[in-house]
């Protein structure tokens, strides 16, 4: 299956990456992408973003003033690129100079891209402000992938865009794509933005309660700097928030000394890794009278898996969140 | 610090008195939460409280809310989606209280 996007004025998100084609490997729109379109003539516009089995992600985008050639070289390109994870190959494979492509490939901490016709790169991150990358040509350019850096793939113009991506790296991709779309307004583009995993969070604070609004407007900026959506950012919250204000309020009990709580946050292949740790004592639901069950019962609940530990030393509660498509 | 909002309006002839909160609930400012309940339920059978403008709350304002279900025909407005709704749903302080969703 082949999806189209030709001169229609939908809004692509929901047309990302239709790959099941029985291609292995293949998954719809991971975590950190936001892709945005607007039509210009009736050209054919197309874009994938493709997971592969190695981890490795790979992006084509295009257009063509002919709607057949545009996806014929669609869909040359992406088998090759799903076969060899190389640019400048897949590029190759498009028909006609007339066609204006992009074809790249996260690998870790690189990206590797190369292009033809009207079609751009620009990055920023936490340490530079935005800046057009060197122009996408036939050549293979690979640029390193700094923690939290946003990466904006184009067809059309990038020097207006890049301004959007200025100091944009605690804003979520969703909001910088569309300010990007606003400083391109009018024009026909394809933009594709990633937003590169942010620093891992650690926090620490004294278990009083004073300090959970503290950590948890922390861990708020952090999960919007990652990309994470409101709603699974909200279950986020409230995960983390119980089991801080568990070890709050129950870890000091009985504790010789000041407790400390540590809370980190990670994203990394696409799954935030948190976990709460303290150095009080653990306290079994059952020696608490109340409610106290609920905490255990809505962390499980609010995320995929929730482990806890306790030792002598302390109690630490380890969750994942899966950021699904 | 945690900061709330709660905002109290007396029962009417067909209404029960309301609390309309806004803001962060945690242990850090529960105890306000729950007298600002109390005070405006002010021995009423029936209180309604509107958390819709609640950016987050946990099981700590669970129990509160459970406390005052006990004793009082309570309440709860909740937006369609979101950490709250779920709260509530897992808590089980949808069985013993009233939850209308409004965006």
């Amino acid at each position: 299956m082949v999806d189209e996007v030709l001169g229609s004025g939908s809004d692509i998100r929901a047309q990302t990456a239709p790959t099941s084609n029985g291609t292995p490997g293949a998954v719809v729109a991971p975590h950190g992408f936001s892709v945005r379109y607007s039509p210009g003539a009736p050209i054919g516009h197309w874009h994938d973003v493709i997971v592969m089995e190695d981890g490795r992600t790979g992006i084509l985008i295009g257009r063509c003033a002919d709607a057949d050639i545009a996806r014929q070289s669609r869909s040359a390109a992406r088998s090759v690129l799903l076969a060899t994870a190389d640019p400048v190959r897949a590029l190759d494979r498009v028909l006609g100079s007339s066609a204006s492509v992009l074809c790249a490939v996260i690998d870790g901490e690189k990206i590797g891209y190369s292009g033809h016709g009207d079609s751009n790169a620009a990055m920023s991150g936490p340490d530079a402000p935005g800046s057009i990358l060197s122009p996408a040509d036939a050549r293979l350019r690979v640029v390193d992938l700094t923690p939290g850096a946003t990466v904006l793939l184009c067809t059309g113009p990038a020097g207006p865009a890049a301004a959007a991506l200025d100091r944009c790296e605690s804003v979520h991709p969703d909001q910088v794509a569309d300010e990007v779309m606003n400083q391109l307004a009018g024009a026909a583009v394809t933009a594709v933005l990633y937003r590169h995993p942010p620093e891992p969070l650690t926090i620490t604070l004294a278990a009083q309660p004073a300090g959970l609004a503290v950590s948890r407007g922390r861990l708020r900026r952090w999960l919007e700097s990652a990309g994470v959506d409101a709603e699974v950012g909200g279950d986020v919250l409230l995960a983390v928030g119980e089991a801080t204000a568990n070890a709050t309020e129950h870890a000091v009990i009985g504790a010789t000394g000041d407790v400390a709580i540590t809370v980190t946050a990670a994203l990394i292949g696409g799954r935030l890794r948190l976990a709460v740790s303290d150095n009080g004592v653990w306290k079994p639901a059952s020696a608490l009278p109340g409610h106290r069950g609920h905490g255990i019962r809505l962390i499980n609940a609010l995320v995929d898996s929730a482990e806890l530990t306790t030792t002598p030393e302390g109690t630490t509660v380890e969750m994942v969140k899966e950021l699904r498509p | 610090m945690t900061d709330a909002r709660f905002a109290a309006t007396a029962a009417s002839a067909d209404q029960p008195p309301l609390v309309v909160v806004s803001g962060d609930i945690d242990l850090a400012n529960v105890d306000e939460f729950e007298k600002a309940m109390v005070r405006a339920c002010n021995g009423s059978a029936a209180l309604t409280v509107d958390l819709t403008e609640v950016s987050y709350c946990d099981s700590v304002a669970v129990r509160a809310l459970f406390t005052l279900a006990a004793g009082t025909a309570l309440t709860m407005i909740v937006k369609p989606v979101g950490h709250i709704k779920t709260l509530l749903g897992i808590s089980g302080l949808d069985r013993v209280a009233t939850v209308i969703t409004r965006a």
